[in-house]
């Protein structure tokens, strides 16, 4: 299948949103709000918006979007609902932060850890077919999860140590930064795992296309190297950093991620040939 | 109740392609775009015991279909006879019902009626009237058949009675269109 682009970075965009926003709730579940948290929320929202109108582009009749809610089973629908869902708990969030609302943020805060883990579930389940193999399994929406939180948690805590955060909350941030690069890293791995074991072998979707193939520079430099290794090794690093290091470290790991998240998903689409590719 | 299906006789389908041509005239398919292509198997085996035969592929309007489930509109639906179709007026050319299709037999038309998805219809319209798909009525030889499964003097009960069944490969969406064939070894599936 061809890379479909706006799906891709809609993906990519609302996993960065909800890795932040369960920052936000983790920081909101200690007790000990994040510095920059308002900025954060805000940022979240506008990469959900912008990944929702990215999103919009993949269709050939954006006007008629109204007719998503006509089958509430379909996992296109379910993912409307969710990406509404998060859009109005961040925006509340953000609202109570503003407004220092500090009973309401911690709740809102508990909301944002559910819906901020929900919400790349969804995404990758809508996937979920049996038509393809290699998207048919939990392994899926699972690396849509962890590739979020890499993502969420360190460009938050990129945006916390540059708003200056003390000493101990860019403590915790670098280990929630790592815990993230870490998540994204195994969670890919489990998912090209899955491409190795998935039902109807067929060289088009085979693990040696990504192994030693066409897909072996994309696979080894992009998904593996910027993906897996970099953002582990500079959130490690990030750990006993000054603030300005630090922030250095988590923005290169933030950006080697999406790099990364992108060259994954672009083998995503690259290996998600159907059982039978019959005319098109 | 009525079960619509589509029967082919493999053996007796001589690959001329008439089903093709005349699906495009009926449903006036544009450029580029194929509701129904007829594929060539093999030739597979060792000389001089080769085999080859011709593969008529469509949508299969399965049982089960899976471009229906993820259709976030309903615009892909399925009709009470089985014939699956799409609304146009409801589709948003999401494109998930050609993720979802098993056998790339639907495509995202940007020629004609752009945005929305095309796929063979069964010739509804044909079949509402009371007649059968043009791909069953412009065959040449014979080898299309369409009709109710259920009604055991149907010519579709009577061919799938009379000879080994293939269906093409099922990944719980239980395709509908039966292949019929005893001369060749079908290729890549399991028995219906």
């Amino acid at each position: 299948m061809s890379v479909q682009w706006p799906l891709l970075l809609f993906s990519v965009l609302l996993g960065t949103s909800s890795g932040m926003l369960v920052y936000l709730g983790i920081h909101e579940a200690r007790g000990r709000r994040a510095t920059a948290s308002f900025m954060i929320a805000l940022t979240a929202l506008v990469l959900l918006g912008v990944g929702g109108i990215a999103s919009t582009f993949h269709l050939g009749h954006p006007e008629r979007a109204l007719h998503i809610m006509g089958n509430m089973g379909s996992g296109l629908s379910r993912e409307l609902i969710g990406v509404g869902v998060t859009a109005v708990v961040t925006l509340a969030y953000a609202v109570c932060v503003r407004m220092s609302y500090a009973s309401a943020a911690k709740g809102l805060g508990f909301c944002a850890i559910v819906v901020g883990a929900v919400l790349p579930v969804i995404a990758g389940s809508s996937f979920m077919m049996a038509a393809r193999p290699t998207w048919d399994s939990a392994t899926l929406p699972l690396m849509y999860l962890g590739g979020g939180l890499g993502l969420g948690f360190t460009l938050a805590a990129a945006i916390a140590c540059a708003k200056g955060a003390e000493a101990a909350e860019r403590a915790f941030a670098a280990k929630l930064a790592l815990a993230g690069a870490a998540a994204a890293a195994v969670t890919a791995l489990i998912w090209v795992a899955w491409v190795a074991l998935a039902p109807y072998p067929d060289a088009s979707r085979s693990i040696m296309r990504l192994a030693a193939g066409d897909l072996a520079a994309l696979f080894w430099i992009g998904a593996v190297a910027l993906g897996v290794v970099a953002p582990c090794v500079l959130c490690w690093m990030a750990r006993r950093a000054d603030a300005k290091r630090m922030l250095a470290y988590v923005s290169g790991a933030f950006v080697c991620l999406l790099a990364g998240s992108v060259a994954l998903r672009v083998i995503m689409y690259a290996v998600a040939t159907s059982v039978q590719q019959l005319i098109y | 109740m009525t079960r619509n299906i589509m029967a082919i006789d493999l053996d007796s389908c001589i690959g001329c392609h008439s089903c093709a041509v005349v699906c495009k005239q009926e449903n006036n398919v544009g450029l580029g775009t194929f509701y129904n292509k007829v594929l060539t198997i093999g030739p597979t085996g060792t000389y001089p015991d080769l085999e080859m035969y011709y593969l008529p592929v469509a949508c299969q309007h399965c049982d089960n279909p899976q471009c229906v489930d993820v259709c976030p509109t309903g615009a892909s639906y399925q009709r009470e006879d089985g014939i699956v179709l799409v609304d146009h007026s409801k589709c948003i050319g999401c494109q998930y019902c050609v993720m979802a299709c098993p056998y790339g037999v639907r495509t995202y038309d940007e020629s004609r009626d752009k945005g929305v998805i095309e796929k063979c219809t069964l010739c509804a319209h044909l079949v509402d009237a009371g007649e059968v798909p043009a791909c069953v009525r412009h065959c040449p030889g014979q080898a299309r058949f369409f009709g109710d499964l259920d009604d055991p003097d149907s010519d579709v009960s009577k061919l799938v009675t009379a000879k080994a069944n293939h269906k093409l490969t099922d990944v719980g969406n239980h395709p509908g269109v039966v292949f019929c064939m005893d001369n060749c070894t079908w290729i890549g599936d399991e028995q219906a």
